[in-house]
């Protein structure tokens, strides 16, 4: 969550962290936990998992601060932070596939209005169905609202390739979720 | 390019959400990251002084030579209090850790009575993980709280009525912070509690 107009801001904060306090980094913490773990699930599709790249993602950060030379570019930096650890545990991971083939046999198909957890069920499939990059691309845009400049910031790609990944995640996710 | 025509995808995709995190889960992120956090300077700043020229290595070396001793007469000469006095918490804590194996999570010594706090799950402890709390009145040479637990275990104590829970962390240069919901503890930084002070240090094996 991006800070309001009192808060001090990320680049403050990342002075105050790198100056020895604590207390500063324990901010940014409370201020991007919950969105990186919120996007890690939507890359990794599991919950522990989500819990795992966001902490992981926290501990590369804290680590690297140092190397970080514009403090303001902080939340995008943290976003590449998760989408790398995100993309490490999918391919060191199967845990995920059996869960997902849980939720996927669970999938109603009869044409009438799935009940929510089905929904979700169908919704969980349906990006498992898609390519990491693709994933993290309809996090970042078709979920979070972003801009594809913003979210190809966030990424540490080109705009255009933003674009080609929502467009290839659109085909993909039209069969199997829009009626 | 912004997204207003896509709220068709928002809405087939909105129940893709997480549960909330956890308290246990979003607590141990945060302590393992600080702790990151002071290995990550430390590191930082020894990998910075790599960069520099053998002679004005020297010349820091000698000035922040000079300057530490200047600092450790100036601090030797400050009156400051000594850490609360215990009743040898350390030997029964041994004793219970024996009695629980990879399962203890924190003893606590109140005017309540003793505490013992144990996890359902056993997980692996080391001793030289340990560390003691000591929660005074400012000024008074005993502690009205004593607490050992290990570095990274969330413990709660009751103080005047109101619950203060914490999670003290081992730092990478062998010196304890504590973390609680609001705010990050150091050695002398004020309690939630004014008229208290918290006295934080590790405890190595021996010292059981």
């Amino acid at each position: 969550m991006p800070p309001n107009d009192d808060a001090p801001s990320d680049a403050s904060l990342v002075q105050h962290a790198l100056d020895g306090e604590a207390a500063a980094f324990a901010t940014l913490f409370g201020r991007y936990h919950g969105a990186i773990r919120q996007f890690a699930y939507r890359v990794v599709l599991d919950e522990h998992a989500a819990d795992d790249v966001a902490q992981e993602s926290f501990i590369t950060a804290a680590r690297r601060l140092g190397s970080l030379r514009d403090g303001q570019a902080f939340a995008a930096w943290l976003y590449r932070i998760a989408a790398n650890a995100a993309r490490t545990h999918l391919r060191s991971s199967r845990a995920h596939e059996r869960k997902l083939a849980a939720a996927v046999a669970g999938c109603a198909d009869d044409g009438e209005t799935p009940p929510p957890d089905e929904r979700a069920a169908r919704a969980l499939a349906a990006m498992d169905g898609l390519p990491a990059k693709q994933r993290e691309a309809v996090a970042l845009v078709l979920l979070d609202d972003l801009s594809h400049a913003e979210a190809a910031r966030r990424l540490g790609c080109a705009e255009s390739t933003v674009s080609w990944r929502i467009f290839c995640a659109k085909r993909t996710l039209r069969r199997k979720l829009i009626p | 390019m912004k997204n207003s025509h896509d709220d068709p995808w928002r809405d087939a995709l909105a129940h893709l959400q997480p549960a909330p995190c956890s308290d246990e889960a979003r607590d141990r992120a945060l302590a393992l990251s600080l702790a990151a956090l002071c290995d990550g300077m430390r590191d930082h700043r020894s990998s910075s002084s790599d960069g520099e020229s053998h002679a004005a290595r020297t010349v820091w070396w000698w000035l922040a030579a000079a300057a530490a001793c200047i600092v450790a007469v100036s601090l030797s000469l400050l009156p400051r209090g000594p850490a609360p006095k215990t009743d040898g918490l350390g030997p029964v804590f041994g004793q219970i850790e024996a009695l629980f194996p990879n399962q203890l999570d924190s003893v606590i010594v109140s005017a309540a009575g003793v505490t013992v706090n144990t996890s359902d799950t056993p997980t692996t402890t080391y001793a030289d993980q340990r560390i003691r709390l000591l929660l005074s009145k400012a000024g008074s040479t005993t502690a009205d709280v004593q607490i050992v637990t290990y570095s990274g275990r969330r413990v709660c104590v009751n103080v005047r009525g109101d619950d203060l829970c914490m999670t003290p962390l081992l730092t990478g240069d062998g010196g304890v912070m504590v973390v609680t919901d609001t705010q990050v503890l150091g050695q002398d930084s004020p309690l939630p509690f004014p008229g208290y002070r918290l006295h934080m240090s590790p405890m190595k094996g021996d010292a059981l």
